[in-house]
């Protein structure tokens, strides 16, 4: 199946991981496993400081796991690649480049098609994600929405077999948030790869998922995974949904008794520090 | 609109134009400021009487049409050359310099440690050994100057190329570049901001140092017409040079300023 | 409840990932080392084989030599706190009216209006300049020495002080209005404090600037003091003294600025965040 090539299959097999934050050591992820089915949505949503942002680069090779393993396709992750990348949290758009460049510039770093398919493509993601007209903006000209819309279509263009989101609408207001999440689906329904998202936000989790895994505080694994098996295409008029409600009911009490865990001990749960973790 | 409390509208709108046009106060108070200036100074010159010798505003304008033009001329080339090419021969040694430091963190501890134990010497202290060294006076000058502005630019430097956030260069990798066209192309882009802060810092004390050098030696330049004209007590063109100086100083901060808002116009739209 | 983490830690890694602090410690230090000892190898090589002009200069043999003799001489004390004592006013004077300006005329406009344009017209001109001027201004020669001191660090002072106001939230002020605060109270619970971060890296800055200054004053007018005594050192071809005096202005002007340091960050408990973030801040 020619489809299937396109897409990776993500597996983490008891992964381990500590990080060194301000001289403390702190065990983010502990025999996490799970898999991350080809072709398919896979959301992680858990507390905040619960190492998603770890899991994403462990994933794209920014990081190695200190025990375990994270497999892509059965092969240990090389390190990152464009076959595997991300769309962060806060924009990573390059500042100085306009958003054709920051579009063009995987193509051209790479040289793997003629500059012209490059441009042709490059235009057709911004006509797709709406960006058209604003291709010669630098990213502080854009507003929040149209900045993520223009790292998607970057990380869209080089085609890769894993696109990982590392809660990629926080920070956007509500409305925008909800026409980025339709947007996002639509573009997913029509991309072959595997997706990974990250998120806190359940409604947007569920809305988006075909499996979700639901995390514990740190050390972190997969406390359950839930199968989303709502019918696509989605748009929000599923919010209403007996199905959705009840997998809705699951995942907060879930996440309520995890809550309430992190409350009671001693250990802050603050922002998520794996972001902030020393890279070796 | 005649609704209540709208009544006039239209005219107080209209005179709130006019006055905002012929009657600002601030810019009045701007203008004034200067004005309180000579002012002031006028009264310094009147209270302060020791030797009667510190130049009113006027005397110094008469001066300005005094002024020996080609002589001045030369002084201010001089004075110029020095600040130039010492601060180009920084950007020279320092910026590579600065980029390798912030690069790898190797070559940081061998050589950031003997900066850091030399940086605390002011760059005048430097005036004996560079005259011992050099054998003519331009390039003891020189050195001073470059000295000057070298360490600005190899700090800035290495702080704009270490606090790029690490997020870029990780983009950048899963798009498939390389550690040597990264350099290139994201992290010195991403660098600009902090690396001609330095270069700005670097040209103030440029100006400062050859002002204090020329008083020194001997040789033309603005900072020795100054003292020479103290010398021989004709205070009006030591506050004239004063002024030259400070207005060659700032052009060339005007110059840098715009170089640098042009490398780093990615920043100022908006 | 016991730390889970460090459960965890003993349990499930039996093979400890080598610290990154132990890694780095260990190189880096070496490495460090090793630059500040190639350092004087570097000199002394340069000097014994004579390379170049190197010939000229002292050895670090000599240097050290002179050095100890000399600091053991009332001279050098003397020196030493003439220097200081010029910087430390030259400095203090620069804080105690750039302070009180640079608030004023970061918290209202109309004074900013009145004096922030002179003051700009002023700044470019290089505080050697100004030498002449003080010494018909400043009766005393020590007074016009410390002139330059003073005008290197007012205006690092004056601009980061006004950035400092400029940075409070806006939404201080106008709690401090609804809450009914007369504009006195005004400028001392929120005016000065608030900017008091910024303040205190201005003040670090100054300083050391300040010191750049002292020296330039002595060389080129002076009677006494550490600078006076390089130059003096050069004209008596006593070249290793050049040195000493280089490396004892060194290490006060970097006490000074780490004692400037410590002090601001005391004074500023609440912020130290935001004082480190200021260091960076643009002075000139």
């Amino acid at each position: 199946m020619a489809a299937a090539l396109e897409a990776s299959e993500v597996v983490f097999n008891k992964v381990g991981k500590m990080t060194v934050f301000k001289k403390r050591q702190t065990v983010i992820l502990k025999d996490c496993s799970f898999k991350c089915e080809r072709q398919k949505l896979t959301v992680l949503i858990g507390p905040s400081g619960c190492g998603k942002t770890t899991i994403i680069n462990l994933i794209a090779g920014y990081e190695r796991p200190d025990l375990g393993e994270v497999l892509i396709d059965g092969k240990k992750v090389p390190g990152p690649d464009w076959e595997r990348l991300v769309v962060f949290q806060e924009t990573a758009l390059f500042p100085w480049l306009t958003c054709y460049e920051n579009v063009m510039f995987g193509p051209l770093a790479r040289q793997v098609m003629s500059e012209e398919t490059a441009h042709n493509l490059a235009l057709g993601l911004l006509r797709k994600v709406g960006l058209e007209g604003f291709h010669d903006k630098h990213p502080s000209q854009l507003s929040g929405g149209m900045q993520r819309r223009a790292e998607l279509a970057r990380a869209l263009i080089n085609q890769p077999k894993v696109m990982l989101m590392d809660e990629p609408f926080r920070g956007l207001d509500a409305m925008t948030r909800k026409l980025m999440q339709e947007y996002y689906l639509k573009l997913f329904e029509e991309n072959n790869a595997t997706h990974v998202f990250v998120t806190s936000e359940v409604d947007e989790a569920i809305f988006l998922a075909d499996n979700l895994m639901v995390m514990t505080n740190r050390p972190s694994r997969v406390k359950k995974e839930i199968q989303v098996d709502l019918e696509r295409p989605r748009d929000w008029s599923i919010a209403t949904s007996k199905r959705y409600l009840e997998i809705k009911a699951e995942a907060l009490e879930l996440l309520h008794e995890e809550a309430l865990e992190a409350s009671k001990s001693s250990e802050k749960v603050d922002i998520d520090l794996s972001g902030f973790s020393q890279a070796s | 609109m005649t609704t209540a409390g709208y009544e006039g509208t239209q005219d107080s709108m209209f005179l709130k134009q006019l006055k905002k046009t012929f009657l600002d106060w601030s810019l009045f108070r701007k203008v004034m400021s200067f004005v309180l200036f000579l002012v002031a100074w006028s009264l310094i010159v009147i209270a302060v009487d020791y030797f009667q010798q510190i130049p009113t505003p006027k005397a110094v304008l008469m001066a300005l049409f005094d002024i020996p033009f080609t002589a001045i001329l030369l002084h201010i080339a001089k004075s110029f050359f020095r600040v130039l090419a010492g601060f180009f021969l920084g950007i020279l040694i320092g910026f590579p310099m600065g980029v390798a430091i912030g690069y790898s963190r190797v070559l940081k501890c061998l050589i950031f440690p003997a900066f850091e134990m030399i940086r605390p010497i002011p760059p005048i202290a430097w005036i004996p050994m560079s005259v011992l060294f050099f054998v003519h006076i331009e390039s003891q000058i020189v050195f001073l100057t470059f000295y000057g502005a070298f360490f600005p630019i190899v700090y800035n430097t290495m702080g704009g190329i270490s606090e790029v956030d690490i997020r870029l260069p990780r983009a950048a990798m899963s798009f498939g570049l390389d550690r040597k066209r990264m350099l290139m192309k994201v992290i010195l882009p991403a660098a600009m901001p902090q690396i001609f802060t330095g270069m700005r810092l670097a040209m103030g004390i440029t100006w400062i140092l050859v002002v204090a050098a020329e008083m020194m030696a001997n040789k033309g330049g603005m900072g020795y017409y100054v003292w020479y004209n103290h010398t021989v007590m004709d205070y009006p063109h030591v506050v004239l040079g004063m002024g030259i100086i400070g207005l060659c100083g700032a052009i060339c901060s005007i110059g840098i300023n715009a170089v640098g808002n042009y490398f780093t116009r990615w920043r100022r739209i908006f | 409840m016991t730390n889970p983490a460090a459960e965890a830690l003993d349990r499930d890694f039996p093979y400890r990932h080598p610290t990154l602090k132990d890694k780095i410690i260990n190189q880096n230090t070496l490495l460090s080392v090793i630059s500040i000892i190639s350092l004087f190898v570097l000199w002394w090589l340069l000097v014994h084989f004579r390379v170049y002009r190197f010939s000229l200069l002292p050895s670090p043999a000599e240097v050290l030599e002179e050095g100890a003799i000399w600091v053991q001489t009332n001279v050098f004390w003397f020196d030493t706190l003439a220097t200081t004592l010029r910087v430390l006013v030259g400095v203090l004077a620069a804080y105690l009216t750039a302070i009180p300006l640079g608030l004023m005329i970061g918290w209202r406009k109309n004074f900013s209006d009145l004096t922030f344009p002179t003051l700009e017209l002023l700044r470019p001109i290089p505080a050697p300049a100004y030498l002449p001027l003080a010494i018909l201004l400043l009766p005393w020669q020590e007074a016009s020495v410390a002139f330059i001191p003073f005008i290197d660090a007012f205006f690092p002072v004056l601009l980061n002080t006004i950035t400092g106001v400029k940075l409070i939230d806006r939404d201080y002020f106008r709690a401090a209005r609804c809450l009914g605060s007369s504009p006195k109270q005004i400028f001392w619970h929120i005016v000065l404090p608030g900017a008091l971060p910024s303040i205190s890296s201005g003040c670090a800055i100054g300083m050391g600037i300040g010191w750049m200054g002292a020296v330039v004053g002595e060389m080129i007018t002076g009677k006494w003091g550490l600078g006076y005594r390089i130059w003096e050192s050069y004209t008596l071809t006593r070249y290793a003294l050049i040195v000493d005096g280089m490396v004892a202005i060194g290490i006060l002007g970097f006490a000074s600025s780490v004692l400037i340091r410590y002090l601001t960050v005391k004074m500023i408990p609440w912020r130290r965040a935001i004082t480190e973030a200021l260091d960076e801040s643009i002075t000139q």
